[in-house]
């Protein structure tokens, strides 16, 4: 679409995007700082951001990992003993559903992003199926909370349901619960390719699961990779960790359902500039 | 990759171009890209004197998405047609009611390409750009991770200079 728009030299001749902002990693007020991704206080800061009196996301990226070791689902990037139990970061959600007068840019739409992270030890060990099943249960306990608040708030909450494990989402897919949250979506999340990234899918991998979104970073793929996804008949997700021209660009040319980052504001105040 | 392989292609195609005797001279073209960096159409120009071209390029294209790059850059051509580069490139990202500046180191390599007809010339180019600080519009001001998100903080890019030059 950049192309196209540069080689359309008529003024207005090509639409401005308009994503959904995601705060990525529940950790979106602008400074990069991972070790502060997926910490309960990255996501109080972040839901704290304001532009124009609103907040600058739709929606907020809850990480979940299974902690074998302690036997526990966490709030967090990966495997780490002092993380946070998932339900403390769904418990502050519930509470700033309950006490915001609108609790998202748009204000009709709270989106709930939970990532079900692949590993389950330091060595990004997988789930086994008793592991799986409970992963699961849990991001299924966590999106229970987050609508019961919404529903008290009367904020309509769209559950997605987003891993790079395939097995995870077949888990959730076939539980019941997961088939009664009204607005659902089942999302394939991709990294850099391997051997970058050890744990990134491949598309094959989700043989099989109705898949309603693919969420994936457009610098770190093929160009074959995306054309794959287009041909799908499914919503995407970018996400990023800098919102760098490239990554403007790429939102231009893929324009797509959602962008999820790190800088909410920043990608709020492009988008509506 | 392909567009590295592709550009390495070219780079072993390159010709000396007008290498034999000191050249001073401006020269003003367009800056073509293939990637997503920055806009595919610039216009660039500047002053060689010896070996030692200075340029600037200079976006156009602000219009079509509020993101405003440009490139100021000395290139020294050590070998005959071949050339060695760094420079800044400042940009400006639009946000209403200001912008976010982002400052990157540039360092590449150039080759020229076989002389054109007439005083027009061509040269290719590869460049790593290092995204160093950004601040401006209100918002947090961030510099060079050294984590995973520096990820999205270095980026590679490849360019066409396409030019007319004339004798200073």
């Amino acid at each position: 679409m950049r192309r196209l728009c540069s080689a359309l030299v008529v003024a207005g001749a090509c639409a401005r995007p308009d994503p959904l902002v995601l705060c990525h990693n529940a950790n979106c007020t602008g400074k990069l700082r991972v070790h502060r991704d997926d910490t309960l206080d990255a996501l109080r800061a972040s839901l704290d951001i304001d532009v124009d009196g609103r907040p600058p996301f739709d929606g907020i990226e809850i990480d979940t990992v299974w902690h074998r070791e302690q036997e526990r689902c966490t709030f967090a990037h990966e495997v780490r003993d002092k993380a946070s139990d998932a339900g403390e970061a769904a418990a502050v959600l519930a509470d700033y559903l309950l006490a915001s007068d609108r609790p998202s840019w748009n204000g009709d739409l709270f989106v709930l992003v939970i990532e079900l992270k692949p590993g389950v030890g330091p060595d990004l060990e997988p789930h086994d199926g008793s592991e799986e099943r409970l992963h699961a249960e849990c991001a299924l306990d966590l999106a229970a909370t987050v609508m019961d608040a919404g529903a008290a708030a009367g904020v309509e909450i769209e559950v997605i349901a987003d891993s790079s494990d395939a097995g995870l989402l077949r888990e959730v897919a076939r539980r019941a619960r997961w088939a009664d949250i009204p607005r659902r979506r089942l999302s394939a999340d991709f990294g850099a390719p391997r051997p970058f990234t050890p744990d990134t899918p491949k598309l094959s991998d989700f043989a099989g699961v109705p898949l309603d979104v693919i969420e994936f970073h457009p610098g770190w793929l093929t160009d074959a990779h995306l054309e794959a996804f287009r041909s799908l008949d499914v919503d995407f997700v970018l996400w990023m960790f800098s919102a760098t021209p490239e990554l403007l660009a790429a939102i231009r040319t893929y324009d797509p359902e959602y962008v999820n980052t790190g800088e909410a504001e920043l990608m709020r105040r492009w988008i509506e500039r | 990759m392909h567009r590295v392989g592709a550009l390495a292609v070219l780079l072993c195609l390159a010709a000396p171009a007008g290498a034999d005797e000191p050249v001073r001279d401006w020269h003003l073209g367009l800056n073509l890209r293939p990637e997503l960096a920055v806009h595919p159409i610039r216009i660039g120009g500047g002053v060689e004197l010896g070996s030692v071209d200075l340029l600037a390029v200079l976006d156009p294209l602000f219009w079509t998405d509020g993101v405003t790059d440009t490139d100021l850059v000395a290139e020294w051509w050590f070998l005959p047609g071949f050339s060695l580069l760094g420079g800044w490139r400042p940009t400006a990202i639009d946000i209403g009611d200001g912008h976010q500046i982002q400052h990157r180191l540039l360092i590449g390599a150039g080759a020229a390409l076989p002389d054109l007809p007439g005083s027009f010339r061509a040269r290719i180019g590869f460049e790593v750009a290092v995204l160093l600080y950004k601040h401006g519009g209100g918002l947090p001001s961030d510099g060079l991770s050294f984590d995973r998100s520096a990820a999205d903080q270095l980026s590679m890019g490849a360019f066409l200079q396409v030019e007319y030059a004339s004798p200073l």
